[in-house]
């Protein structure tokens, strides 16, 4: 899938401008999902491996995340104060607004992922395994929401909103572990505590992805699924 | 309050000798709300518009079919009197005709012909209608200069104020303001949305962004059809066809 992929409509735009503008937005949605993607799993990495130095090439790197936010926001309003967009593209911008503010987040949480590397001590624990198997999961449910969202594919988005029991069961798993690892003392407790949120800091990222997915759905169906799901 | 449906129309069938120009329109449009019809060149809009106060009488080859009723009373029923409905159904138009006289004398042609009002009478409701179309301070002291020597956007609130003359219910305005200048557009769209408060207002546009920013309710005909009508905010936000999903966000349709 190229970066400017979208789901191609049965009619095109009168406007061919429109149409590209709308093409390039969806292609920057999907650029910034990927970065702030690499930027969590590449957070995740230095944790487990205590390397401060790739943990501050993530910190540095979130200049590019917040250069997307700029950049798409400025794109979404000169396209509703130029082109009136109606229906569908204008849910589409809307929803894109919503969604660069959720990346944005994402990408802050790969930050203090990140910044809790240097407080580390150098003894691991064993659950720092699972913490990768954690991250997976977030990071799967971001890819499939940012997929479903710049394909417009409602099966794939409305199975995603649901999608973060892995991630629930990573996360009260770590935090079993942490706790018993902290009554047996084999642990210290800052890195415990540095795990937890680590932990935490995952599964928001998990829940800011299902905000693609709901805004996946309102854009082609027009429905707000939001707050409805069991969650 | 609950609102009164004020046009109604039922299996509504427009031709133009051999041409369908509008299809089995089934529409119930309510009382003081403000309705746009929206559509391509050749929908069926104004011919739709056009029906609701038998403008179209005069067309050779005109063959309506179908109920059509306002306030209740059949449109084209054996008993149904033109003039009264005429009186009832007021029309505006794109390009502002005033007739070649005062300015005065404009707005109480409908009173004077229709003979509802004279004298002291005809010369306070001459007022108030200028007035309720913000066109009296700007004539007072000119009442009997011509009417044509007024600016576009002057004729047309004058033409509005010659149609409220006659104490319509309903007003229909074909592309009231696509012959005027974007500050006058703003200002008539100002004075629609007043005129909605008293009466029942139908415009056809091909403004989309007009009927969006005036419009209570909007429907949007193609190839003769009502393919959708409902709330304004729901036709531009989440349209329920395609067609007209494909209209508004300005696609090949």
């Amino acid at each position: 899938m190229n970066d400017t992929h979208r789901k191609p409509q049965e009619h095109k735009h009168l406007s061919a401008k429109l149409d590209l503008e709308l093409q390039e937005l969806n292609g920057r949605i999907l650029r910034m999902g990927r970065v702030v993607d690499a930027q969590v799993a590449a957070a995740v990495d230095a944790f487990v491996r205590r390397n401060s130095a790739a943990a501050r090439r993530v910190v540095a790197g979130d200049d590019e995340v917040n250069g997307l936010e700029r950049e798409i926001d400025e794109r979404c309003v000169r396209l509703l104060a130029l082109q009136q967009p109606a229906a569908s593209d204008l849910r589409f911008i809307a929803a894109v607004l919503k969604i660069v503010t959720d990346l944005e987040r994402i990408g802050d949480f790969a930050v203090s992922i990140a910044e809790s590397v240097a407080a580390l001590d150098r003894g691991k624990l064993r659950v720092e395994q699972d913490l990768v198997a954690l991250a997976e999961a977030a990071l799967t449910v971001l890819r499939n929401a940012l997929e479903a969202f710049v394909q417009r594919n409602v099966d794939e988005a409305s199975a995603t909103t649901s999608a973060d029991a892995p991630v629930k069961a990573w996360v009260a798993r770590l935090a079993g572990e942490l706790s018993d690892a902290l009554v047996a003392g084999t642990t210290l407790v800052p890195n415990a505590l540095a795990i937890l949120l680590v932990t935490k800091h995952l599964e928001r990222v998990a829940q800011h992805a299902t905000n693609l997915a709901e805004m996946a759905i309102y854009t082609e169906r027009g429905e707000d699924v939001r707050h409805s799901t069991h969650r | 309050m609950q609102s009164q449906v004020s046009v109604r129309t039922e299996q509504l069938n427009v031709h133009y000798g051999a041409f369908h120009a509008v299809k089995n329109v089934n529409l119930e449009i309510q009382e003081r709300r403000l309705t746009s019809l929206i559509g391509p060149s050749g929908c069926g809009k104004s011919s739709l518009l056009r029906v609701f106060n038998r403008m179209n009488d005069t067309i050779p080859g005109c063959n309506i079919q179908g109920r059509v009723e306002v306030a209740g009373q059949s449109v084209y029923g054996p008993d149904a009197d033109p003039y009264a409905l005429r009186r009832k159904v007021g029309m505006v138009f794109q390009r502002p005709n005033p007739f070649p006289l005062s300015i005065y004398d404009n707005v109480a042609y409908g009173p004077r012909i229709h003979a509802t009002a004279s004298g002291d009478d005809l010369d306070e409701l001459t007022q108030r209608c200028l007035e309720s179309v913000g066109l009296w301070d700007e004539v007072r002291e000119r009442l009997d200069d011509s009417a044509l020597a007024l600016s576009p956007e002057q004729m047309q609130r004058l033409c509005i104020a010659r149609a409220l003359a006659v104490a319509p219910t309903v007003l229909l305005m074909d592309e009231p303001c696509s012959a005027l200048d974007p500050i006058a557009t703003m200002r008539i769209e100002t004075l629609m949305r007043t005129l909605a408060k008293l009466y029942t207002v139908i415009v056809v546009t091909h403004n989309m962004q007009q009927a969006a920013r005036i419009s209570d309710d909007t429907g949007f005909m193609l190839l003769g059809e009502l393919v959708e009508m409902g709330p304004t905010a729901n036709l531009f936000t989440h349209p329920r066809d395609k067609r007209t999903e494909d209209y508004v966000t300005g696609r090949y349709g």
